[in-house]
């Protein structure tokens, strides 16, 4: 698994206790694909920390996998873990929706 | 769960249709995925795209308009049934109809009165696909009526950037009726410049034809004045020396005392002198009759005469016989002693070259001298009697048809050359037979016939009295010119014609010949003041058996009659 993932490893972690899984999905090339690596990038650095693992994927050259998780445009990332799986749209420029939509802010605070 | 979702799938459900949609609307996505294939979406750089062109295309649409609109040309578009699809103002302030009434109509239809079947020659183009440039066309237009204008067309045909299809005609067409104008007055300016040009041309020959007549009137006028000298001084002068001689001579013989005789000898030498002098008088002042004959005997006297005058002619002749008219030998003479009177005045050579040549159908004479040379430009116009001379002979020649050029280079000598045209071509005249001579029959016993032919009655007075106080001789006619001396050998049939040369109406030479053609039996003696053996040569071969000159008369007349009639007694 680790072996397959971009971004940050997460076995040097502290508190290894959650792993945030990301897919990606992009048209290589794309605008707003590459903003939303750049932005899901900087999120997750500055959220995540060494919690994180974002797997891209250029849905021309993965179609089947689009199918799989019904992405129906991109960009669109995939929260594989932890559950819920949840898909946000679009180019990730709205932090706080991304954030809100993942629980991310809720579950940090919890802890 | 089972078929029915929950609120809160349905809730997610909605939240991600809404997320799709936000994305979609606030472009934020680059491909939709559908079950079997992906759309890719750059809507907003599109329409960013397409609004910048398209800002672009009208903004440049705009200026073409402006253009098309404005420019001082006429431009339209046809169809392929040759109808108006576009027209600028221009155009149709040309054609005098408003832009939009020509939209849908054939120009036929608009402008009837157009020439040069424009029409079918666009249907060319439509047929072949290919441009014709500055195709000329005239008529008339609403704009102007009454009024034949022209313009140049230029037809491109216009083909679509989608299919390649003919889609019509650009035509672009500019007015040069007033170029046309332009060219017309210039074209009828150039024609009276060219008339104009013509009519000087025309006056400045008809001076110079007039300036060559004068000059040739001017010369025969000088001509006529020499021959007019010397038929006086041979007539009058010349005649009453050699009579004055003659009795000097009759006095001489008869039984006068020692002193008298002596006195009278005097008398002789001077009259001897002065006939001479008179002589050579008239031979400078013209050319003897024997000069009418040839080219080289007629040079081969002015050598005799420029030798007289202190310059030496060397006179050089290929023997190609060279027939010319007697206008042209009598001006070559002219000419030629002109020319070597100049090298006279105007060198300090004393010696010429003159070189008589046949070339084609041409003479070629040549005159050379060792002078200092000259300009020939400057003796051309020069007024003094050389140069006006020259210019005469010149002027002269020209009107024969004869070529004069000067080569002349200062201390190089100069050398002249004058080509004239032969007699006939340069074909060869029949030579006139040789009359043979033949014997004239007089009877023994009888005295000698004599016919006196000369136009001077004192000298037929006094050669009458010579003859008549021999026993064996008597004058039978007189003849005062050679017309009547011819009439008067018919009628008498003399044995002897003592026949004068220098006679009117016609030559003794010319008498003599015809005398001989008709009676060869009567012997001619020629009797003339020159002392000249070309005169004599002439008068020779005319068929005249003796030749004697009048101052030598008294002494051998009446023995050369003897002698002539004993031949025909021998015979």
């Amino acid at each position: 698994m680790p072996g397959d993932a971009m971004g940050n490893n997460t076995e040097q972690q502290s508190n290894p206790d959650i792993i945030y899984q990301f897919i990606l999905f992009i048209v290589k090339g794309g605008k707003n694909s590459e903003r939303a690596v750049d932005n899901l990038q900087a999120l997750c650095n500055q959220w995540l920390p060494n919690r994180h693992n974002i797997k891209v994927i250029d849905v021309v050259k993965e179609f089947e996998t689009a199918l799989e998780y019904n992405i129906v445009l991109t960009p669109s990332v995939v929260l594989i873990d932890p559950e819920p799986q949840t898909i946000i749209y679009g180019d990730l420029s709205d932090s706080e929706r991304f954030l809100n939509v993942l629980n991310i802010k809720r579950n940090l605070d919890g802890k | 769960m089972g078929n029915n979702p929950t609120y809160k799938e349905l809730e997610e459900k909605l939240q991600q249709a809404t997320q799709i949609l936000d994305a979609l609307q606030s472009h934020k996505a680059d491909a939709v995925i559908g079950t079997d294939q992906i759309a890719m979406m750059r809507l907003k750089e599109v329409e960013d795209q397409l609004r910048k062109q398209i800002q672009i295309s009208s903004n440049r649409l705009k200026e073409i308009e402006s253009i098309y609109k404005n420019v001082p040309v006429g431009l339209c578009i046809l169809n392929t049934d040759l109808e108006f699809i576009r027209i600028n103002n221009h155009l149709a302030e040309m054609n005098g109809i408003p832009a939009d009434e020509h939209i849908g109509k054939t120009i036929s239809e608009l402008l009837p009165n157009l020439n040069n079947d424009i029409e079918a020659k666009l249907e060319k183009v439509i047929k072949k696909g290919e441009s014709q440039m500055n195709v000329e066309i005239s008529g008339e237009t609403p704009a102007q009526p009454g009024l034949k204008r022209y313009w140049l067309h230029h037809w491109l045909p216009l083909y679509s950037k989608m299919d390649n299809k003919l889609l019509g005609i650009n035509m672009v067409i500019q007015e040069i009726t007033d170029r046309k104008k332009y060219e017309q007055k210039l074209k009828k300016l150039n024609e009276s410049l060219e008339e104009r040009v013509q009519a000087r041309t025309e006056s400045l020959l008809s001076y110079q034809s007039q300036l060559r007549s004068l000059a040739s009137q001017l010369s025969k006028a000088e001509e006529q004045e020499r021959q007019q000298l010397a038929t006086e001084l041979h007539d009058n002068l010349g005649q009453m020396l050699a009579m004055g001689k003659m009795k000097a001579d009759l006095l001489h013989n008869e039984d006068l005392p020692e002193e008298t005789i002596s006195k009278i000898d005097e008398i002789r030498d001077l009259m001897d002198d002065a006939l001479s002098y008179s002589r050579k008088l008239i031979s400078d002042l013209k050319p003897p009759p024997t000069l009418k004959e040839d080219l080289l005997s007629s040079m081969e006297w002015l050598q005799n005469k420029m030798e007289d005058h202190g310059l030496k002619v060397i006179l050089h002749d290929d023997g190609n016989s060279k027939p010319t008219t007697e206008e042209i030998r009598t001006t070559l003479l002219q000419a030629v002693r002109e020319l070597l009177f100049n090298v006279l005045k105007h060198t300090e050579v004393k010696e010429a070259r003159l070189k008589l040549l046949r070339h084609k159908d041409q003479v070629k004479i040549v005159v050379e001298d060792k002078g200092e040379g000259f300009n020939p430009d400057e003796i051309a116009v020069s007024e003094d009697e050389g140069g006006f001379g020259l210019f005469n002979v010149r002027e002269r020649l020209d009107l024969l048809g004869c070529s004069f050029n000067i080569s002349s280079e200062k201390d190089e000598g100069t050398t002249i050359t004058i080509l004239a045209p032969l007699k006939n071509g340069g074909k060869e005249e029949e030579e006139t037979e040789q009359i043979p001579e033949q014997s004239l029959s007089s009877k023994g016993g009888h005295k000698i016939k004599v016919l006196l032919a000369d136009d001077h009655k004192l000298v037929r007075q006094g050669l009458k009295k010579i003859i008549n106080a021999e026993n064996d001789m008597t004058v039978v006619a007189e003849a005062a010119d050679g017309e009547e001396a011819i009439k008067e050998t018919r009628k008498v049939v003399p044995d002897i014609i003592l026949m004068d040369v220098n006679m009117p109406v016609k030559n003794g030479i010319e008498a003599t010949q015809e005398i001989m053609k008709e009676m060869s039996q009567v012997r001619v003696v020629g009797l003339s003041l020159h002392d000249d053996e070309k005169v004599t040569k002439s008068m020779r071969e005319a068929g005249a058996s003796a030749y004697l000159t009048k101052n030598e008369a008294f002494k051998t007349l009446c023995a050369t009659i003897r002698s002539e009639a004993s031949v025909t007694l021998k015979n």
